[in-house]
């Protein structure tokens, strides 16, 4: 396991996706920030965070099929993938990486957020530091579990084309807006409560805000463990099952 | 006893109704060079993914380095393979993606990276992306990336596409280099055949996901010797009537048919004496062949598929 995470840090430490999205993710915080403005907006550094991330997870999204589909794609999982005792070892290897990498992909946004906050808003007025911290915490966990996701859909579709665009149309809302948001109206008029919430990471995501009630927390977070569990042992059926190379 | 590295027992895959490999029962002996032979199509990379855990197959099964499949364990990590297209960064340069695979087995040894760039010949490539190699720059990486890890069998399918004929002969040297310097047991396949003949110490045939035959190169060079086929009516005249020639060494191959390795006598000759000597003779001809003319003789003058 060390020799994967290893391999995988050393991999993303040398793309060059990996700090244009880091930029990115500080630059979300920046543009939201100069559209509020334009508008004569007022916003605190917590609600721009807030306002600012699902721009970001868009971004982090597509790095996340990057970064997965890069051994697949130049083929170097040959190198690599039969040498390990068990394939769960190579996912989870990933996982971890990007967990790490979103750790990072915060911190920019977070940056970006306070920097822009402090220079063009109202600085950290009204800030408080716990709410702020459970909502960062909750949003790492959904980004991990929208990771396992993506890992689980390229793995099995083999190439990055349709996770993007899966990855793409989700963050962005549009997934949740097209599809999501019609079947729970169809569902509702045929007498079924459902909510995305209860299954989808993403959904959990754009309705994540500081404020989110101490219950909804605990459903984004189960839904998020339930993602990295099922997913990661999806992926290594998958692994199993399907020729790697 | 013979030490095989690699014994594979009923192994194959099935993808559906098609059998890219069935029932392959092979061995190969520590130390050896083993040429896989066989048309596009015949199974020869299928095999190969297997062996490197790859590909699972449908049934059978193979032991390697003494463990079993699929509880190999270590034994996974002493496989160097280069399958299909060399898979490399493209944004990294060679002593790179050599030091991204080093890592995967602990600590990297930067000295050891740079004696492999060596041994494949890419001291040159410098800081160069691999993504900007030459398809012969990418393939000597390949090789390179296969012997990340001091594996203890390396297994490589076409390493020679796309080099030039300097290139195929540096590789080869290198190849014979790390069989018998270090001991390494290489599984190679070619569709260049000649180059496969010169390197190779035993050869398995596969067509259409069969092993065909296997055959050390001792036994294939005294196949492919040029010898007098002699087809008669009474086998046993004729060998004295051969003697008589000065010839002593008339094997039987089949009944009716004599081989002849003694070639210093013509066939005219020895038809004129089996004749005088009331020996009928239904067929005499010069026969021998190299690899190529074997195994095209093998799969009955295939086309490639």
């Amino acid at each position: 396991m060390f020799g994967n995470l290893s391999l995988d840090m050393f991999v993303m430490k040398k793309k060059k996706s990996t700090y244009i999205t880091a930029l990115l993710m500080f630059a979300c915080a920046l543009l939201t920030g100069m559209l509020i403005r334009a508008n004569s907006g007022e916003m605190t550094f917590t609600e721009l965070t807030v306002q600012s991330s699902s721009l970001a997870a868009l971004f982090i999204g597509i790095y996340y099929v990057m970064f997965l589909g890069s051994d697949i794609k130049n083929g170097f999982i040959k190198n690599t993938a039969g040498t390990v005792k068990s394939s769960m070892v190579y996912i989870l290897s990933k996982e971890i990486t990007l967990a790490v990498y979103t750790i990072v992909g915060i911190a920019a946004l977070t940056l970006g957020s306070f920097i822009l906050s402090a220079l063009l808003l109202d600085g950290t007025k009204g800030f408080e530091a716990v709410p702020f911290i459970k909502y960062l915490g909750v949003m790492y966990l959904l980004l991990i579990g929208f990771s396992s996701f993506i890992t689980f859909l390229v793995f099995t579709i083999r190439n990055t084309v349709a996770p993007m665009v899966i990855g793409v149309l989700l963050t962005s809302g549009a997934g949740v807006n097209i599809i999501y948001t019609p079947i729970e109206v169809l569902l509702g008029k045929a007498g079924v409560n459902f909510d995305f919430r209860y299954i989808s990471c993403v959904k959990n995501l754009m309705l994540l805000n500081t404020d989110t009630s101490g219950k909804d927390m605990l459903i984004a977070c189960a839904v998020a463990v339930g993602h990295i569990i099922v997913f990661n042992t999806l992926t290594k059926l998958v692994m199993q099952k399907k020729d790697i190379a | 006893m013979t030490d095989y590295i690699l014994k594979t027992n009923s192994l194959s895959k099935h993808y559906g109704k098609f059998a890219a490999n069935d029932n392959i029962s092979m061995g190969i002996k520590k130390g050896s060079i083993y040429g896989l032979v066989g048309r596009n199509g015949a199974g020869k990379t299928t095999f190969m993914k297997m062996i490197c855990s790859l590909s699972s197959p449908t049934s059978g099964g193979f032991e390697l380095c003494g463990k079993s499949y699929p509880r190999l364990e270590n034994a996974r990590a002493k496989i160097g393979n280069l399958i299909e297209d060399p898979g490399i960064y493209a944004n990294m340069s060679a002593f790179d993606n050599l030091k991204a695979k080093a890592k995967l087995y602990g600590k990297v040894d930067e000295n050891k990276i740079k004696e492999i760039i060596r041994i494949v010949g890419l001291e040159k490539a410098g800081k160069k992306p691999a993504g900007k190699f030459s398809l012969g720059m990418k393939q000597r990486l390949g090789i390179g990336l296969a012997l990340v890890g001091d594996p203890e069998v390396l297994v490589l399918d076409e390493p020679i596409n796309g080099l030039d004929p300097a290139g195929v002969a540096e590789i080869r040297d290198t190849l014979q280099k790390l069989n018998t310097e270090r001991g390494i047991t290489i599984l190679i396949s070619s569709h260049i055949l000649g180059e496969l003949s010169k390197l190779c110490t035993d050869y398995g045939f596969i067509d259409r996901g069969e092993l065909i035959k296997e055959i050390s190169n001792e036994q294939l060079m005294n196949d492919c010797t040029e010898y007098t086929k002699l087809k008669v009516d009474d086998t046993a005249k004729a060998k004295k009537v051969l003697e008589s020639l000065g010839i002593d060494s008339a094997d039987e191959t089949e009944s009716g048919v004599l081989r002849i390795t003694q070639t210093q006598v013509g066939t005219d000759d020895i038809t004129e004496a089996m004749v005088l000597n009331k020996v009928r003779v239904y067929e005499i001809s010069k026969q021998g062949t190299d690899l190529e003319g074997y195994y095209l003789n093998m799969i009955g003058n295939g086309r490639e598929s």
